[in-house]
Order: structure tokens, then C-alpha cells, then sequence
């Protein structure tokens, strides 16, 4: 392969994954809704559990939401297949879900779950998915997203009490309603775009 | 745009995606050494931890481990002469590692200085861990391999919540044995016969 031939197929390739950054970006502002139910359900947890002392709250909200959230995405899946990055961005959040289930079912039902390790383990998980999804498509608001989400996972291991659900809620607030809600907009604004175009 | 057009474009958007899909495996098999190095590490620090109850032992296995990992990466990195871009496969499986690294930097400090921390929890959740970004690196490469050893990992999540010590650390060692060191191994044996086959056909 000659030098000229060699650059050209690397500007190509580069010009590919800019191409497959902007659409997983599209495409992680089309799962904008996905972040504000799971905002929404941690809320509901939270309130049944505070409210009701039911150990049965998190199990049952978080089935609940796998379930309404597995329907949905059945329903909404497109036909065309997906990019690469797009491919990349949802087997992080399928595993993390996997693990993250699995993990708090297990300690929750052995009876080794506080509120100290669920919130650091929850944070520690979502800064996981956040992050490495944020790295992938470039996208500093959701590595932000990361970065808040690691400071609860320190903060609430030494923190506790009614300090450390406000910084739970807060999180929650600002990483899945806001982050969320702010995608939805800008998917919303794109569609827009995209049918004045048409 | 024509449908004729439409449908040579998704096929060579697939082809794309399996050619990037053959060398993101490729790239993690070259990293095979990797596996090996940390399930060493681990079974370093259940041993010292065995052998003397030292309540930092983990802390100073990991911590050098850390530090010999990347100084090993560091020095290869710096021999190779050419660095080709890496394709999005590779940089999303980086991006995974790398994330999974920050929050066992940070999480299990955490946990240990401020007294939360037992030998159950914390297999549970590097178990669980190593079973999220292994499933996620399988499903990506679709690698069955792979997914097998995260299956292994959310078994041990679950055994090491439910079982005794004994149990607890027995689950973990085997865990570490099949999917750090059989799969290190695996990946590098693979990765030295492609080169062999490599040198061949040049």
C-alpha cells in the first residue's frame, strides 16, 4: 500500500468515527427519556421506602422500571442497523444494568446492604456507564455527569444520615432528570431540523 | 437516494462493523497479559492477606500493581514505532477499562477508610464490576468467551453475598483462576499464533 493510499484510508476512517460520534450522541438524546423514568423510579423507591419502611420498595420499583423500560425500547427500536457506537453505548448500560441489579438484589436479600454501600455502589455503576459512554462519544456534559456521580460514590461512604439522601435526591436531580430532559430537547429541536429540511 | 445505493451502503457499513469487530478482539487478546498480571495480583494479596491478616495488604498489592501495570504499558507503547488511529471499537473498550479503574480507585478506598468495608461486599462488588465490563466488552466483540467469564463474575457476585467466608473465598479464587489467568492465557496464545500466521503469509 503506498503512503498516499494509506493516508486517505485514515482520513476516511477518522471522518467514519467522527461520523458514528455525532450519531451515538443523536442517538444517547433519543434515550433521553430512559434517564428521566429511572430518575423518576429512584424517586418512588425512595419515597415508598422512607414512607412505608417496605424492604419490598426497591426490588419491586426497580423490576418494574427494567420491565416498562425493556417494553418501551421493544416498541420504539428502529429497523436500520446500528453504528458501531451506538452498538457500544448500549451493551455499557445493558451490562451495567445486569450487574448493578444482580449485585444490589444479592446484598439487599443476604441482608449486607446499608444505605452507605447502595448509594456508593449505585453512584460508583452510574459514573461507570456515564463516563465511559461520555469518553466514547466525546461529550463533556455526560462526562460531568461522571464526575458527580464519583463524588457521591466518596461522599457517601463517609457521609449519612438525612445529608447524604439530599446529595442522593440532588444527583439524581441534575444526572438523570436534567441530563435526561435536556436530551429529549435537543432530539426534539433535531426531529424539528430534520423535517423543515424534508 | 436510491434503494440500490441505500442497501450497498448498509453492507458496507456491516463489513465495517465486523472488520472493526475482528480487530477490536484481535486488540484484546493482545492484552491478554493483562488478565494474567491482575489475577496474579489478586491471589498476591489473598495470600499475603492469608498469611499475616495484614489489614493493608490489598491496598499495597493493588497500589503496585497499579503502578507495574502502567509502567509495563508505558515502555511498550514507547517501543512501538507506529501508532496507527484506533478504530471506535478500541476506544469504547478503553473507555470501559479506563471508567471501570477510576471507580475501583475510588469506591473501595472509600469503603475501607471509613470502616464499611468486609470481605463479602468486596467480592461482591469487584465481582460484579468484572462482570459489567466483561459482559460489555463481549457483547461488544461478540465474544462468547467472553461473556462466559462475566457469567462466572455474577455467579460469584451472587455466591459470595449468600455464602459462608470459607465459601466467599473459594468462589473467588476459582473465579480469578477460569476468567483472569485460563482467559489471559487464552487471549495470549491466540494473539502469539495470529502473529506467527502473520509472519508466514509476509
Amino acid at each position: 500500500m503506498t503512503a498516499n493510499t494509506e493516508a486517505q484510508e485514515l482520513k476516511d476512517r477518522l471522518s467514519l468515527i467522527e461520523t458514528m460520534i455525532a450519531e451515538g450522541r443523536r442517538s444517547t438524546e433519543r434515550f433521553g427519556w430512559t434517564f428521566v423514568l429511572w430518575g423518576v423510579a429512584y424517586y418512588v423507591a425512595i419515597l415508598w421506602a422512607g414512607l412505608g419502611h417496605d424492604y419490598k420498595a426497591w426490588p419491586i420499583t426497580m423490576t418494574a422500571a427494567s420491565v416498562l423500560t425493556g417494553f418501551i425500547i421493544a416498541q420504539k427500536r428502529s429497523k436500520r442497523p446500528a453504528t458501531t457506537t451506538v452498538r457500544a453505548i448500549g451493551t455499557i448500560w445493558t451490562a451495567m444494568g445486569i450487574s448493578l441489579f444482580i449485585l444490589l438484589m444479592s446484598m439487599g436479600f443476604s441482608g449486607r446492604a446499608d444505605q452507605h454501600t447502595a448509594i456508593a455502589l449505585s453512584a460508583a455503576m452510574l459514573a461507570f456507564a456515564n463516563a465511559a459512554s461520555g469518553i466514547i462519544l466525546k461529550w463533556k456534559l455526560q462526562i460531568a455527569c461522571a464526575l458527580v456521580w464519583w463524588a457521591l460514590t466518596v461522599y457517601a461512604c463517609f457521609g449519612g444520615g438525612t445529608p447524604l439522601t439530599i446529595a442522593f435526591l440532588m444527583a439524581i436531580f441534575f444526572c438523570q432528570i436534567v441530563f435526561g430532559a435536556y436530551g429529549m430537547i435537543a432530539e426534539a429541536r433535531q426531529r424539528r431540523k430534520d423535517a423543515a429540511h424534508a | 437516494m436510491t434503494a440500490s445505493n441505500e442497501a450497498q451502503e448498509l453492507k458496507d457499513r456491516l463489513s465495517l462493523i465486523e472488520t472493526m469487530i475482528a480487530e477490536g478482539r484481535r486488540t484484546t487478546e493482545s492484552w491478554g497479559w493483562t488478565f494474567v498480571f491482575w489475577g496474579v495480583a489478586y491471589y498476591v494479596a489473598i495470600g499475603w492477606t492469608a498469611y499475616n491478616q495484614w489489614p493493608f495488604a490489598w491496598l499495597v498489592t493493588m497500589m503496585g500493581a497499579w503502578l507495574l501495570c502502567g509502567a509495563i504499558i508505558w515502555s511498550k507503547q514507547k517501543k512501538r514505532a507506529e501508532r496507527r488511529p484506533g478504530t471506535t471499537i478500541g476506544r469504547a473498550i478503553s473507555s470501559i477499562w479506563f471508567a471501570l479503574g477510576v471507580s475501583m480507585v475510588l469506591i473501595f478506598p472509600a469503603l475501607g477508610f471509613s470502616g464499611h468495608f468486609n470481605f463479602h461486599i468486596f467480592v461482591a462488588i469487584v465481582a460484579a464490576m468484572l462482570g459489567l465490563v466483561n459482559g460489555a466488552s463481549g457483547m461488544l466483540l461478540r465474544w462468547k468467551a467472553q461473556i462466559a467469564t462475566a457469567f462466572v463474575w455474577w455467579a460469584a457476585t451472587v455466591a459470595a453475598c449468600f455464602g459462608s467466608d470459607n465459601q466467599c473465598n473459594f468462589v473467588f479464587v476459582v473465579a480469578i483462576f477460569f476468567c483472569q489467568i485460563v482467559f489471559g492465557v487464552y487471549g495470549m496464545i491466540a494473539e502469539a499464533r495470529e502473529r506467527r500466521k502473520e509472519a508466514t503469509n509476509a
